[in-house]
């Protein structure tokens, strides 16, 4: 039977985005459910019919494991990410001082005035730079909050990006009701943009934690 | 009054698969004793949501079993009810019961 063939393994994307909303506690318990039901549903209906099952009992176990680990702390996750905005917003304002003394700094004191190449130079290290802060400042602020929230790193960042997202939705719209202007093209890709940041931030601290605690528990392991 | 904690509607079922599974409750038997029994389609997600919170109110308590190859060696954890998980659980059945006695649920409304 070619369906459980020694290439026949659950979808690694599902089980890693299970190990990502599970605490330690839970992990190998529930990667070994999925497993064993896995190779049920292979053995009965075939590979395909397996892999569709895992694929939905994942998403639907890293939900609801999401959801059990907000409700077990929803004013802390939500302060967390108030701070984590906080972070965000005056991070952002230091990198524009830095960068704006930086460039302006030995230049302003010796000859007031730029040439039109110094011009154009300058803007190009200035916008840049921004650009860097844009990506930098995000995963920086995603990073500090998930690393103090230990065991729920993915749900304060996902908490966060929501923040941020609609922080930045209301004050367009706000500004645009106001204005009576067209949204810029950019808008949603700025604001996709910066929650995939934040996201990876708290992937990142989560995986850390993940292959640390990984390591721990296969030297405990007896061979 | 006293507050006294009675069991969700899921924590319930939960609760009613453990006692009858025993021994072999882990994540997967409790499922399938779920879907057999109260026809119910639950991710394992959920069962392991709601035992650790029973767990949590130490309802329940777990150990790990042994690694096994068709879990590509990971352990079981198997569960178990504690006495104040029974206690919480004949406490809500029978506020069930009490309130549905006299109340003709399957001639009305099947």
């Amino acid at each position: 039977m070619t369906s459980t063939n020694s290439t026949a393994h659950p979808p690694r994307v599902a089980a890693w985005l299970v190990d990502l909303f599970s605490s330690d506690l839970q992990r190998e318990a529930i990667q070994g459910d999925l497993l064993e039901e896995f190779s049920e549903v292979a053995l009965r209906s075939g590979f395909p019919s397996a892999r569709r099952w895992y694929w939905k009992q994942s998403l639907k176990t890293a939900f609801k494991l999401g959801m059990a680990g907000f409700r077990t702390a929803p004013g802390l996750i939500v302060a967390l990410a108030a701070g984590g905005l906080l972070i965000q917003i005056l991070g952002f304002r230091l990198w524009v001082s830095i960068i704006a003394a930086l460039l302006d700094n030995t230049r302003q004191s010796v000859i007031p005035f730029y040439t039109w190449h110094e011009v154009k130079t300058h803007l190009f290290w200035y916008r840049n730079a921004m650009l860097a802060g844009q990506i930098l400042v995000p995963l920086l602020a995603a990073c500090m909050v998930a690393a103090v929230a230990k065991g729920m790193e993915m749900i304060c960042a996902i908490t966060l990006a929501s923040l941020r997202a609609a922080m930045v939705l209301v004050s367009v719209f706000a500004a645009l009701s106001i204005h009576d202007a067209r949204l810029p093209w950019s808008m949603p890709v700025s604001v996709c943009a910066q929650f995939m940041l934040i996201l990876m931030g708290g992937v990142i601290v989560r995986e850390a934690r993940l292959s640390r605690s990984k390591i721990r528990s296969s030297a405990l392991r007896p061979s | 009054m006293p507050r006294r904690d009675y069991l969700g509607e899921f924590e319930h079922v939960v609760m009613l698969a453990l006692l009858r599974l025993g021994d072999r409750a882990y994540g997967v038997t409790i499922r399938q004793e779920i879907s057999a029994r109260a026809r119910r389609e639950v991710s394992i997600g959920a069962v392991y949501a709601t035992l650790e919170r029973l767990g949590q109110k130490a309802y329940v308590t777990s150990r790990l079993g042994g690694a096994t190859p068709e879990r590509g060696g990971r352990s079981k954890r198997f569960f178990k009810v504690t006495g104040k998980g029974a206690a919480a659980l004949v406490r809500t059945h029978s506020a069930l019961h009490d309130m549905s006695e006299g109340v003709a649920l399957v001639a009305r409304y099947s």
